[in-house]
């Protein structure tokens, strides 16, 4: 297995978009434009691979937002190197997706 | 869009949300539908149309989950395990079959109808027919020098009794099954879909054995990373549990990746005893 880990650009825009704060799944769709059917099944196999974790939010903060409990996606280390080795492979990722104002629970 | 409208649509977007999650194994269910059901509740707040459209995403997603499970059911069922066991069921079942044919008058009138030449055509068919469902190699055995010509006929033989037995099972599981589904005729295709699907099977049930001992393979581990994609293979990894070696089954085929048996050799049996 190579030491650089290597995405497809799918699946790096998706990584880019919840290091940018779009957390959860919806968001990620509204940022990227890509369809549900395309979303979150690469939100499944980013997970599997170990460059993504789940953890869904207490119910107490989802009351208070008066909304259903989001499921929030977080990078983890071998996902920040993977996003960092997408970057060099795909300059313009940054500029496609940008930072998030509100997103980051 | 009114209130009631809205309703309506919310209605038909959790029925199918539930349909689709019938698709994914049963520990993930409600954590999956929970996801799905809170993130449908943005689609309408977010102004954009089509929240129908979002909802058959969840398809795909639960298809995913189902082929990516790697539970206890996903690793076989235990009768099949071991190649005597699984011929004694098949035989079992085609012996139930030719009984249950024998017994009945509308099969045995079915059955006067149906003449070798009709069976032969339908066999050829159905051969033709296989390559478009499932690959036709076993698999390559390249370190394989304990496969001596004793074992690899066993195998070939195991792969024509259970082929035999289970082109029985659907000969005689149509013939008594189609009168009893619609008299109008619909034995000779669902007998060509039978015998499609016996071949497919024993077919892909020969590649999960173990081509020393016949036995099921187990304990499937992914290697490899699905979002990686150029040209990394990737995929599932099949250990005999008898210590005879590991196959590596590819998530897709091509020309660099095949089906691959690792042998294990003889200072691995330690792990095994």
């Amino acid at each position: 297995m190579a030491a650089e880990p290597k995405l497809s650009h799918t699946a790096a825009m998706i990584l880019q978009s919840i290091h940018a704060g779009y957390v959860y799944g919806f968001s990620v769709m509204e940022i990227t434009g890509l369809p549900s059917g395309t979303v979150y099944p690469a939100l499944r196999r980013l997970e599997q691979d170990g460059l993504i974790r789940s953890q869904w939010e207490p119910p107490s903060v989802a009351e208070a937002g008066q909304r259903p409990p989001r499921k929030y996606y977080k990078l983890t280390r071998p996902g920040r190197a993977a996003i960092e080795a997408s970057q060099k492979r795909y300059p313009l990722l940054a500029k496609l997706v940008p930072p998030a104002e509100v997103e980051k629970p | 869009m009114s209130t009631w409208v809205w309703r309506e649509s919310a209605a038909a977007n959790l029925a199918v949300l539930r349909l689709a999650a019938l698709l994914v194994p049963r520990r993930q269910r409600s954590e999956w539908l929970a996801e799905w059901r809170s993130e449908l509740w943005y689609v309408p707040r977010s102004g954009r149309a089509g929240g129908m459209a979002f909802t058959l995403g969840a398809f795909p997603d639960a298809v995913w989950l189902r082929r990516h499970r790697m539970g206890p059911a996903a690793r076989g069922c235990g009768w099949l395990k071991s190649p005597v066991w699984c011929v004694a069921l098949l035989a079992a079942l085609a012996a139930a079959g030719i009984l249950l044919a024998l017994g009945l008058r509308c099969v045995r009138e079915t059955a006067r109808y149906i003449s070798p030449g009709d069976h032969l055509l339908m066999l050829a068919v159905a051969l033709l027919v296989l390559p478009a469902t499932t690959p036709l190699s076993l698999g390559e055995f390249p370190a394989a020098p304990v496969l001596t010509p004793a074992r690899r006929s066993r195998r070939w033989i195991f792969l024509g009794v259970k082929t035999a037995l289970l082109l029985s099972i659907a000969f005689c599981g149509t013939l008594d099954l189609a009168p009893l589904i619609s008299p109008a005729g619909i034995q000779p295709h669902a007998m060509l879909a039978g015998y499609v699907l016996a071949f497919r099977w024993a077919l892909v049930d020969q590649r999960r054995r173990c081509p020393v001992c016949l036995r099921r393979l187990a304990h499937p581990t992914r290697i490899g990373q699905p979002s990686r994609t150029f040209l990394e293979w990737y995929g599932t990894e099949f250990l005999c549990e008898r210590g005879h070696g590991l196959l590596h089954v590819p998530e897709t085929s091509a020309s660099y990746c095949a089906l691959r048996w690792v042998r294990l050799d003889a200072t691995w049996s330690n792990l095994f005893s």
